[in-house]
């Protein structure tokens, strides 16, 4: 005859035993292998448990059973834990096994480092270079100047207007040159003031809105001109002023640091955008170039509409 | 005497004020450099040996030395500028003290203006700041000159072993040796033969005959320098020179070398080099230079009073108080050197600082013989007036050429010169290592053609970690490249991108492109903007 009582007991112990097996297998498999649990006496969930004996007080016999079931269940999941230790153990023991032959392939001995000492080149001593005298030649952009829109009704603002400098005595040529509406470069056109950083300033004779500043300095040649900076104001003292280039990069010309990019000369001229500001005077500064410590100035136009 | 000092005193004054102040204004000439970084060699190794091939002779070496040592420099990245032209300017105000030497034989006043002359030409005040040649090579010229003349005034041996010292320092200096030994020996010639000639003249003239007119008619008039004398000082020359280009025994091969360089500029002057330049082309810068729009620049009173100087000489009327032979040998030499000079295609500007000087001592007399044919006072105090205005306009022109256009190709006297950019390019690449994390021994690339990255060893001393290639290298990836005109468009294709590029002139027409890597710019340009 079947004891009903018994299979439930056996039944509920699975249930919970598989509960708990979902339950660990779902801890963190990084913590570091347990020791393994001591030996605990094996018995299988098969294992007939002993039977109870019968008594006489039905009460006690379900207490009894309630009893042995909870032992039984322990000592399953006692088991449960022992073999998912041993497992656990196992896989621990391999991965660490093969670790222990892959270490050996991604990791560097450990040396000691010393400064990797390369011979470099020495520079070849070589007699007096040839003495190459300037001549004419004009260095391309490659491609025409994108050319810039403008307002209906914008002219050259600055053409005969009067120019002031930092120099009043240039060393070649004179300051109304710069205004005269000539941009050739052609010898005796340009004005060349003294080494140093150096001014010249144009007096539009009234606050006009301005659209471009475009500038050659001496262009017969692909010179770069140094810390090249173009300001404008209304106060011919430049106290307030708006700055619309500056590539003096280091500051060295003590108009604060610009970070607009060098550029080589050429016929085309540098054209400096001034977006409609207002502004009166116009004033560009300049520190020598690549080939000579003296700044030139060919022309200067400012392109622009009075303010009516 | 006292107020003829102090009239010499203010001359060498005038002359210190010109070549002493800002010495490292000018950028450094290719040749400057290469000749600091050769002296580097000597200062750190302590070693020097005699390249027959180029570079000239130890003597600069080995006198800058003294300023080194003064200065406390004890290699290439201590020295400036400064500690290596100053020894070439003390030698150019020295030359003037020679003329105190030869003040009895040229006449105080001659001398005088020669010693002005010398301390305001524009050509010797440009080359005298140079750390080149040049200027020992005149220096121990007129050593020679001056030191021979007063044996011959006081037949003191000690004078001849003197000018004995000139000649081996002489040799010791630079092959063009040859031409002013050459000079000198062809003047003396031509000095004894020409006296020889007159005293026959005389002789005949006077129609009178003396026990010496078999020695005159052989043109033996006596030696003015004695046999064993002259050996000495031809043996004191020998040691002195044997010394330097031995370096001091330690290189046995440099004597002989310096015999055997003599095949190498030979075959320089045959007419074949960058350098060739017409017969003219010294004469034609000193009479008058204007090259572009700018200033003009001559040295045409010196020319004018030279030439009358020489004819004086020769014709031996006006010249007061000098003394013939001595005037006549000075105009035989000056001829001599303008002549071989000029004939010899191989032209630099400073190579002509030796028959310049000649012309200066000649300009001296001629300035006075000018005065003195002046038949009435107005006429004197006007040609005195003048030759003041052109002193005025010589030192003006000494001042334009070394502060104003020192480096500026309208100055006739700057050549193959480098421009003042590059002094721009070492303070940005001192800046930029600055940023750098090893500071100073940021790496550098230097790739160009060897003629277009000097003088770039002499601004980058201080970078340990720069190296120099003429061909474009497999890898350019240090923090900083500086890249020579032939090869920036093929190192452009492999920086564009992770570099930032600069311009900076190197001389004129030659362009170097500057690449810093990105990340050491914006570096830069933050640190740069934490400054200002």
């Amino acid at each position: 005859m079947i004891d009903i009582k018994k299979w439930y007991g056996r039944m509920v112990t699975v249930l919970i035993g598989l509960g708990l097996i979902v339950m660990i297998s779902a801890c963190d498999k990084t913590e570091p292998a347990p020791e393994p649990a001591p030996e605990q006496p094996t018995t299988t969930v098969n294992d007939k448990p002993p039977a109870p004996a019968s008594t006489d007080n039905p009460k006690a016999d379900v207490e009894d059973l309630i009893d042995q079931t909870e032992q039984e269940t322990l000592q399953i999941l006692q088991q449960m834990e022992a073999e998912l230790n041993k497992i656990e153990a196992e896989k621990n023991a391999q991965a660490q096994k093969l670790q222990e032959i892959v270490k050996p392939l991604t990791e560097e001995p450990v040396e000691e480092l010393v400064p990797l000492e390369i011979e470099l080149p020495r520079p070849m001593f070589v007699g007096t270079p040839p003495n190459t005298k300037i001549e004419r030649v004009e260095k391309p952009l490659g491609k025409p100047r994108p050319l810039l829109e403008v307002p209906v009704g914008t002219l050259n603002l600055s053409k005969e207007k009067p120019v002031t400098s930092s120099d009043d005595n240039p060393i070649i040529g004179d300051l109304e040159q710069i205004t005269d509406d000539d941009n050739e470069g052609i010898d005796g056109n340009w004005v060349e003031l003294m080494f140093g950083t150096q001014w010249v300033q144009i007096d539009l004779e009234e606050t006009c809105e301005i659209y471009a500043v475009v500038f050659w300095h001496f262009h017969m040649q692909p010179w770069v001109f140094r810390d090249v900076v173009v300001q404008v104001s209304d106060d011919p003292d430049f106290v307030n002023v708006t700055t619309l280039f500056n590539n003096d990069y280091d500051n060295s010309s003590g108009l604060g640091a610009g970070d607009d990019l060098h550029y080589v000369e050429t016929s085309e001229g540098k054209l400096v955008e001034g977006k409609g500001i207002k502004a009166r005077y116009v004033r560009l500064y300049s520190n020598g170039n690549t080939e000579n410590d003296s700044n030139q100035y060919i022309e200067v136009g400012v392109y622009g509409k009075p303010i009516k | 005497m006292k107020r003829y000092l102090f009239i010499c005193a203010i001359v060498l004054t005038v002359a210190a004020a010109l070549r002493l102040p800002q010495l490292s204004l000018r950028p450094m000439h290719t040749d400057e450099a290469v000749h600091a970084v050769k002296f580097g060699e000597l200062l750190e190794e302590g070693q020097y040996r005699y390249d027959p091939y180029e570079y000239h002779g130890p003597t600069l070496y080995y006198l800058t030395l003294f300023t080194a040592w003064l200065s406390g420099a004890h290699n290439l990245s201590e020295l400036t500028e400064h500690t290596l032209r100053i020894i070439t300017a003390i030698f150019g105000v020295g030359t003037i003290l020679f003329f105190l030497l030869l003040a009895d034989g040229l006449g105080r006043t001659a001398a005088f203006f020669g010693a002005l002359l010398t301390a305001i030409s524009p050509v010797m005040v440009f080359y005298s700041r140079y750390y080149i040649h040049e200027t020992l090579l005149v220096f121990f010229s007129f050593l020679v000159i001056a030191a021979a003349w007063r044996y011959r005034q006081s037949n003191s041996v000690g004078w001849l072993l003197l000018a004995g010292a000139g000649i081996g320092f002489i040799h010791a200096t630079k092959e063009t040796c040859i031409i002013v030994y050459g000079a000198m020996v062809a003047s003396l010639l031509l000095c004894r033969i020409g006296k020889g000639q007159n005293e026959i003249l005389r002789g005949a003239q006077n129609g009178t005959s003396s026990p010496n007119d078999d020695k005159v008619k052989k043109g033996k008039t006596g030696s003015i320098i004695k046999g064993k004398h002259l050996i000495a000082a031809l043996l004191v020359g020998m040691v002195v020179s044997f010394l330097l280009y031995s370096s001091f025994f330690t290189n046995l091969q440099g004597p002989r070398d310096s015999l055997r360089t003599y095949a190498t500029y030979l075959g320089r002057a045959d007419g074949r080099g960058v350098h060739d330049h017409p017969w003219y082309y010294y004469l034609k810068m000193l009479i008058y230079t204007k090259d572009a729009p700018g200033p003009w620049w001559s040295e045409g009173l010196i020319m004018v009073l030279a030439l009358v100087g020489f004819m004086a000489a020769i014709i031996g009327k006006g010249i007061a108080k000098s003394n013939i032979r001595l005037l006549r040998f000075i105009a035989f030499y000056t001829l001599m050197m303008t002549a071989a000079y000029s004939i010899i295609p191989y032209k630099t500007p400073w190579c002509m600082l030796g028959f310049l000087h000649g012309m200066i001592i000649l300009a001296g007399v001629g300035a006075v013989v000018l005065v003195r044919m002046m038949p009435i006072m107005s006429g004197r105090v006007i040609i005195s007036l003048l030759l003041i205005a052109g002193a005025f306009h010589l030192t003006h022109q000494a001042y334009r050429a070394n502060f104003r256009f020192f480096a500026d190709q309208r100055n006739p006297y700057v050549y193959a010169h480098t421009v003042s950019d590059v002094k721009r390019l070492a303070g940005l690449i001192q800046d930029i290592a600055s940023a750098y994390p090893a500071g100073n021994d940021l790496p550098i690339k230097v790739i160009a053609e060897a003629d277009n990255y000097w003088p770039l060893p002499w601004y980058l001393r201080k970078f340990p970690q720069t190296g120099y290639w003429r061909q474009a290298p497999q890898d350019v990836n240090e923090p900083l490249v500086i890249v020579g005109p032939v090869w920036q468009p093929s190192i452009e294709e492999k920086l564009e991108g992770a570099y930032h590029p600069e311009y900076y002139g190197l001389r004129p027409t030659v362009q170097l492109k500057v690449f810093i890597r990105n990340d050491l710019w914006e570096a830069f340009i933050k640190q740069q903007q934490i400054k200002n």
